[in-house]
């Protein structure tokens, strides 16, 4: 069981990479899902270098990323049009020039729709809208990650009774 | 014919050797009259290091009452009020009388005590704890007069005198004799542990006549439900357990080794382990530690550590885990945590010694039961709200996800856990046999008229 | 003796009110039959639901819907269960499910002030009850056992015995926000079923903030605890079974109930005794769909009242940053509020309020808020940290004056099972606008004391509903004004009784369902008094 664990480790990681590549899919998914990705490969590299931008890592997990993409793809098939529009925006000068917040032009509602809902998803763990929406991850969700050394997501323990009366 | 009369013979030995025991009870008479405080409080001190307001109290009653339904395989038995009452309790014992019933199993009326009571270890106590309890049972308990309800076995268990045959297999009434080899505290540990303590009424397994196998001193047992493990020196050791982690154990119920106190073993450290003076404490940890030199140099194989686990809730969210890990993650993950690592002092599961036990039996009663200390946070049962397949779905998820176990739980043993215990074989064999016994009777008169009749016709 | 089909009391509604009143009436010997439209459903499935949904914060997500047992539905979509006839839509938020709509409360568990039962002789305003505090105590007293009650000694509300729970540690954000704000406002410990030791098989808090909507372990006490209770002490429970008329003889005692299961068929079921537990709204709706020719208003409703009087707490909210780190979302949801706005003369000109400070996470919350402002990056994760640790969120309780205008009746719409779905008629008076404008003054102070920035009111001319809703099958004493006695007893029929909030004739200045459970316990003692002597 060691060496399963450690090397499961290590296939995330090799994921990962093969994700950027774009032959992750091959590996991971069933037959149909690979079929439903093959022609969009390009679509997860997008995703993944948006996701890259927007949150600021240089790394993303790629099992969420997977995740998430594949939800995108599920709630709106035209999402790697969308994405590859995105990433271009994103490299224009304007939208990224301020350190804290986007600066979207007025055309560029769309992306800026976007921007967000690829955060929503990376932050909340929560992808699509209304009726379509889907909860993909709670607790590896970035907002719960950010505060983990103080806070628990809700319905997770904190401590013992009365363990939150110290100072964090 | 022979057999049977040795068999007699050796029970009326047990019977008269009960006499002699109360003979040499006499000479202390007069140490047990000089109830100083200083000797209750030494009793009330032994009184907490033998457990005994476990048995003899009941939850909502006064101390000492008793009134604790037993479950045993045989049957209910229900403890006695041992407070001084004279018209309930043991008021009008004489201290040879209080000696004869804590160290040899009789009561005053003459009838044997069922070995629910350890006398068994007791046996151990010498001459001065056993006034100082005396003292303390007499002068430090207050007296009241709520009856306990009265035991009544099935045949032919409630035939006490058959105690008399058992003791005779069964109870050694030798007080406890120093080792002069070991250390002082070694021996103090041992007289605690042995006696007092009575670990070895849990942890040594039991024979088809419920009587300790003495082979297997400390080999662990079952007590129908809970799982009372091996704390032989060397199981100890290859499970984690030094001295330390062990006195850690006994006095909080946590250990750093991730071990934590359930079910009865925690009822012992609430009521009885924590409250003993820390160098007792220390002392009984030395005794249960202390490996012989020879094993000490093979060097003790530790059981394979489990490492911590990358979990997520990706597959979780998307309906791809398994019945126990959706159990899991649904019932336990709150405070255990879905990596099962606890948090802030809830306990962590990976790596609990009680994964590593030959039964899941004790994970499956703490799913039942819950465990509850008696101050500090609790973790609630779920026998109203999981089936048997679902605690043994979960139990099972538990021992190979965080214990790297294969021992498994199946439903008909949690129907088992929840029903309290199996019942023993005891009862329905000794039953047959004895209508057996007297069918043979039947016949051997029936064919001895008959002969008779035969010798007598012309 | 009971069967699928009689009992000696027949209990309409698993909720709080209804399952400790059938569990102290089993416990006395009375046979019980206790029947529930909605299913039963373990806690384990409802933590999976609440971390599987994509909107954690409705806190009806969790629950299962169904429409044989529908319930109002507001996120994602507005299922309009209940059409809004008036100029404020009463937003009502239940669970029709074994243990009721407590299965996702902050376990509040309030008793009323002495001057709540008697508004109308103190301050001419409202309604006096048809009971007094002292009439009540005893009931509030066992209500607190059972569940394990804690909380501030300093409310107002006096006691003839201590606290049977000790309140729960305080957070550092409690502890921090009550130094800042004293002297000027007092903050208390909030009076909470909530277990600060193992206590009823129930472990104490573990601080899973998630009180509402859903406790993972149970530490805090709940509809669905005393539903188990009451099976546990004899009550035979039906679920999945629609309670849709009542029958009743000539003299207008009820003989029967009839219910739908789940696949449509009807089933009849006989009594001694009925009592209706199923929540002010849908207990008048189940009173009207039982109109006869001899009652052609509506069973209970010869006194035109029943169904009227509708009152909540309206509700309004402000959010601020505080100028320190306090990170709430450490430890219950709940724990704590200003209760000096409760009570006093000023209640002669507006309304009275309580204010709660939450300690729910408010991480998922600022995320949202960061991300629609257009954040992104590392600034994006440190504003969450930022926010997170220093936001706090404020809302309060207004008492609302009872009105007949504002009422539960039947709409003309059907539910899948073919019975007419509930409409409201919900208005707020000036009492409680007045109050407002006096809660928004002490919104501001309270944001000064705590040096706020970012301060944010809920929308002018806006209520959220508390969901403390009452006044519809009001108790009095005098039956032309009241639609039950004393005792929760309907004026119209000697062996119906109402349990739950509804019987209330007044909101009061608290959370309201200590007081209904306590009701409810007293009712279980009439009916026990009216069996040994009936």
């Amino acid at each position: 069981m060691q060496s399963k664990l450690v090397s499961r480790r290590g296939a995330l990681k090799a994921l990962g990479a093969l994700a950027l590549s774009g032959v992750a899919s091959q590996l991971l998914l069933s037959t149909r899902a690979v079929a439903a990705l093959v022609p969009a490969g390009q679509g997860l590299h997008d995703f993944i270098a948006v996701s890259s931008t927007l949150t600021g890592k240089a790394e993303v997990n790629p099992t969420l990323a997977l995740a998430l993409y594949g939800a995108f793809l599920k709630s709106s098939p035209e999402i790697d049009d969308a994405l590859a529009r995105l990433k271009t925006t994103l490299l224009g000068a304007d939208v990224l020039a301020q350190e804290d917040k986007t600066a979207f032009a007025e055309a560029q509602k769309a992306e800026q729709a976007l921007s967000q809902a690829i955060l929503q998803a990376w932050y909340l763990g929560v992808v699509g809208k209304g009726k379509k929406s889907v909860c993909v991850a709670y607790a590896d969700t970035l907002s719960n990650q950010v505060v983990a050394d103080v806070l628990v997501p809700p319905s997770f323990s904190y401590g013992p009774c009365g363990s939150w009366s110290a100072k964090p | 014919m022979a057999k049977l009369f040795k068999f007699a013979v050796r029970a009326v030995v047990a019977a008269a050797a009960g006499v002699v025991f109360a003979a040499t009870g006499a000479s202390y008479a007069h140490a047990a009259d000089a109830a100083t405080p200083a000797l209750i409080e030494k009793g009330k001190n032994l009184a907490v290091a033998g457990d005994c307001i476990a048995c003899h109290s009941t939850a909502g009653k006064p101390a000492y009452t008793g009134g604790l339904a037993i479950a045993s395989p045989l049957g209910t038995i229900y403890s006695t009020n041992i407070t001084p009452s004279t018209k309930a309790g043991i008021g009008s014992y004489s201290f040879e009388q209080f000696s004869r019933a804590v160290r040899g199993g009789v009561r005053a009326d003459g009838s044997h005590l069922y070995p629910a009571m350890p006398y068994t270890a007791y046996a151990k106590l010498t001459d001065d704890d056993t006034a100082a309890l005396y003292a303390y049972f007499m002068h430090g308990v207050k007296a009241d007069d709520t009856p306990s309800p009265a035991t009544s076995l099935p045949f032919p268990f409630n035939l006490r005198f058959s105690m008399a045959v058992w003791n005779a297999l069964y109870l050694d009434t030798k007080p406890y004799v120093a080792d002069k080899s070991k250390s002082v505290e070694w021996n103090r540990g041992a007289y605690l542990a042995q006696g007092l303590a009575h670990c070895a009424t849990c942890h040594t397994p039991r024979n088809f006549l419920m009587g300790e196998i003495s082979s297997q001193y400390l080999r662990g047992g079952s007590l129908g439900t809970w799982y009372a493990p091996d704390i032989t020196p060397g199981a100890l050791s290859r499970s984690g357990w030094d001295q330390a982690a062990l006195q850690a154990y006994l006095t909080t119920g946590h250990a750093p080794n991730c071990a934590t106190a359930g079910g009865p073993m925690l009822e012992a450290i609430d009521k009885s382990f924590s409250q003993m003076d820390p160098q007792d404490v220390q002392a009984m940890a030395v005794y249960l530690t202390d490996l012989p030199a020879a094993d000490q140099h093979a060097a003790p194989v530790p059981a394979a550590t489990v490492l911590p686990l990358a979990t997520s809730d990706i597959a979780e969210m998307a309906g791809k885990i398994g019945a126990g890990e959706r159990l899991y993650r649904n019932n336990c993950a709150a405070c255990h945590q879905v990596n099962g690592d606890g948090v802030r002092g809830l306990p962590a599961l990976r790596n609990h010694p009680g994964l590593r036990y030959p039964t899941a039996d004790n994970v499956g009663m703490a799913i039942l039961e819950g465990v509850w200390p008696e101050h500090k946070q609790g973790m609630p049962g779920f026998e109203d709200q999981l089936s048997d397949r679902e605690v043994a779905d979960l139990t099972n998820y538990v021992m190979a996800t965080f214990g790297q176990s294969k021992v498994t739980l199946n439903e008909h043993r949690v129907r088992e856990l929840r029903a309290g215990s199996a019942t023993s074989p005891l009862l329905v064999l000794s039953r047959a046999g004895m209508a057996l016994g007297v069918l043979l009777i039947v016949a051997l008169l029936w064919y001895w008229q008959r002969r008779r009749t035969l010798r007598a016709a012309p | 003796m009971t069967t699928k089909n009689s009992a000696d009391v027949c209990v309409i509604g698993g909720g709080i009110c209804g399952a400790l009143l059938a569990r102290k009436l089993s416990l006395a010997g009375q046979s019980v039959l206790m029947l529930e439209s909605g299913p039963r459903v373990g806690r384990g499935e409802l933590v999976e639901r609440y971390r599987h949904s994509a909107f954690k914060s409705d806190f009806m997500a969790p629950y299962p819907f169904s429409e044989m047992s529908p319930h109002p539905v507001f996120t994602p979509e507005a299922n309009k269960y209940i059409e809004q006839a008036g100029p404020h839509a009463f937003q009502a938020q239940y669970i029709r499910m074994l243990g009721g709509t407590s299965w996702h409360w902050a376990a509040q568990m309030w008793r009323y002030l002495p001057s709540d039962f008697k508004t109308q002789s103190l301050y001419g305003v409202g309604k006096d009850w048809p009971i007094s505090y002292d009439d009540l105590e005893p009931y509030y007293y066992e209500a607190e056992v059972i569940s394990g009650v804690g909380g501030s000694t300093e409310t107002g509300s006096p006691r003839s015995q201590p606290f049977p729970m000790e309140p729960v540690p305080a957070s550092y954000f409690q502890q921090r926000v009550t130094d800042r704000l004293a002297p000027d406002f007092k903050v208390l410990d909030d009076c909470t079923a909530r277990n600060s030791r193992s206590f009823d098989g129930r472990p104490a808090c573990c601080g899973n903030n998630n009180c509402m909507p859903v406790c993972p372990i149970d530490a805090q006490y709940h509809g669905g605890i005393a539903a188990t209770s009451a099976e546990k002490a004899g009550v035979h429970t039906i679920t999945e079974a629609v309670v849709y008329k009542l029958e009743h003889d000539d003299q207008g005692a009820i003989t029967a109930v009839n219910y739908y299961d789940w696949n449509k068929t009807s089933h009849r079921v006989t009594a001694k005794t009925f009592v209706i537990a199923a929540n002010a709204i849908e207990s008048v709706k189940l009173l009207l769909m039982s109109a006869t020719p001899q009652f052609p208003n509506g069973l209970a409703n010869r006194s035109d009242q029943m169904g009227r009087n509708l009152c909540d707490h309206p509700a309004i909210g402000v959010t601020f940053d505080m100028d320190e780190p306090v990170w709430p979302g450490r430890g219950p949801v709940s724990p704590c509020s200003i209760g000096q706005f409760r009570d006093g003369d000023f209640r002669r000109e507006h309304a009275p309020f309580r204010i709660d400070i939450s300690n729910a996470s408010q991480v998922a919350s600022v995320t949202k808020e960061l991300i629609g402002a257009g954040y992104y990056g590392v600034k994006l994760e440190g504003a969450i940290r930022d926010r997170a640790s220093r936001r706090v969120s404020i809302k309060n309780a207004l008492e609302q004056l009872p009105d007949p205008d504002n009422r539960v009746t039947l709409s003309d719409k059907k539910d899948a099972l073919g019975l007419p779905t509930p409409r409201i008629f919900w208005d707020i008076d000036d009492y409680v606008k007045k109050g407002t404008v006096e809660t928004r003054k002490r919104y501001d102070e309270i944001a000064k004391q705590l040096g706020a920035t970012n301060v944010k009111h809920s929308k002018e001319g806006a209520f959220s509903n508390r969901q403390h809703i009452t006044g519809t099958l009001s108790m009095g004493k005098d039956e032309a004004t009241s639609v039950t006695d004393p005792f929760g007893r309907a004026h119209d029929h000697a062996n119906l009784y109402m349990v739950g909030t509804g019987v209330m004739p007044t909101v009061g200045t608290c959370n309201v369902t200590l007081t209904a459970v306590a009701l409810a316990l007293r009712t279980a003692d009439k009916i026990l008094s009216e069996a040994r002597h009936g």
